[in-house]
């Protein structure tokens, strides 16, 4: 008995010096992290929609999503910016873009994924090319009607990427229209 | 004496090639060089924290509940470099995502405390530490270098077979399979022709 609680103590006091510690690292750098990481969506929104000088972006116009709306510096609103998150082949997408009030696209970043390397990868390098200067309804794949090349071997990557643009877009759209008709 | 154990962990006793221990992170991040210098680093960093450490403290750690400590003490450390790469190195940490909380369970580092940092002194331990820590980053990298060259014609992000098409399996999971089992092969063939 006795010797369970001196192990326990042993034990206790370990854990209980590696929290202590840990906590107080963490609390060093988590605002380092937290700003490091804003300061990254802040370059990757100016990318996707570049805005003139004294242009600015404003959370909105949907709550429940990643999007800013983008003024002008006359303060008028030129368009969105968003965040378009769908499931590919092995990884969640996520990418960044950028659309006028048209519904034609500005920009696209991939922000994060983790596809086959060599193949589903290869968005990081198409995208730009994929939704820059198309419109929403322009979004789909030759072989199905449209005039966008799947990436070879990737053909779930490239649907997916495609789907999650076209449809937080158009979501984007939707909440816009419906807010105006009102 | 000190030489003896910094030296062996390269190449008589190569975590890697020699003790096969730590092959999950040999594995899975030596696509590219740079994830697998970046993850040798890391390793070698806790191992070095984790045997200096639990060769201070082992009189404090009773015999019959020394691993839940070991994992308690490796694991602290491998948060703090978690921590460390999350605020200052959002590169690598991005690619080595997942494998960082992996170093926990790195057989390596566990296998140096137990049959090493606890049972000899804090200079030892340190010399081992860092002899096994080199040994296992030349591995990863030396795995790497072949992967990436030929998977992606590529060395360091940098492009050096422009005119011929990488063979795309180097860089895929079969890659790391072939690749570090045919340096295993010839690393032991050259070994043991060097001791005999």
């Amino acid at each position: 008995m006795n010797e369970l609680i001196n192990y326990a103590l042993r034990l206790g006091l370990l854990c209980g010096l590696s929290g202590g510690l840990l906590s107080w690292v963490h609390f060093k750098t988590a605002p380092i992290q937290a700003a490091r990481e804003a300061e990254e969506r802040e370059r990757a929104k100016q990318e996707v929609y570049p805005l003139p000088h004294g242009g600015r972006f404003e959370p909105g116009p949907l709550s429940d999503m990643e999007c800013w709306s983008a003024f002008d510096e006359a303060e008028q609103l030129v368009g969105w910016v968003f965040e378009a998150q769908g499931n590919g082949y092995s990884s969640t997408l996520r990418i960044m873009v950028g659309m006028d009030r048209n519904g034609t696209l500005a920009g696209a970043k991939v922000l994060s994924q983790k596809e086959t390397p060599g193949l589903g990868a290869r968005i990081e390098e198409v995208a730009s090319d994929w939704f820059t200067g198309r419109t929403l309804d322009a979004l789909f794949l030759s072989h199905v009607g449209g005039n966008i090349d799947t990436i070879t071997g990737a053909t779930v990557t490239s649907e997916a990427a495609l789907k999650a643009v076209r449809e937080t877009g158009e979501k984007i759209m939707d909440s816009v229209k419906e807010r105006m008709g009102s | 004496m000190n030489a003896g154990e910094f030296t062996k962990g390269i190449v008589r006793e190569n975590p890697v090639f020699v003790l096969a221990l730590g092959l999950c992170p040999a594995l899975a991040v030596t696509n590219s060089v740079q994830n697998a210098a970046g993850m040798g680093l890391a390793a070698s960093f806790v191992l070095l924290c984790s045997n200096l450490f639990i060769s201070l403290i082992k009189g404090f750690i009773p015999s019959r509940i020394r691993i839940p400590c070991y994992i308690v003490v490796i694991a602290s450390f491998v948060v703090l470099v978690e921590l460390y790469l999350g605020a200052y190195q959002p590169a690598l940490d991005k690619s080595l995502g997942l494998f960082v909380p992996l170093i926990v369970v790195n057989c390596v580092i566990l296998g140096r405390a137990e049959a090493f940092a606890s049972r000899k002194g804090i200079a030892s331990s340190i010399w081992d530490a860092l002899g096994m820590g080199l040994g296992f980053t030349l591995a990863l990298v030396a795995t790497a270098v072949v992967r990436e060259v030929l998977g992606n014609g590529t060395l360091w992000n940098r492009a050096i077979l422009s005119n011929m098409r990488p063979a795309l399996i180097m860089i895929l999971p079969p890659g790391a399979l072939l690749s570090l089992g045919l340096l295993m092969a010839a690393f032991n063939w050259i070994r043991e022709r060097g001791t005999s």
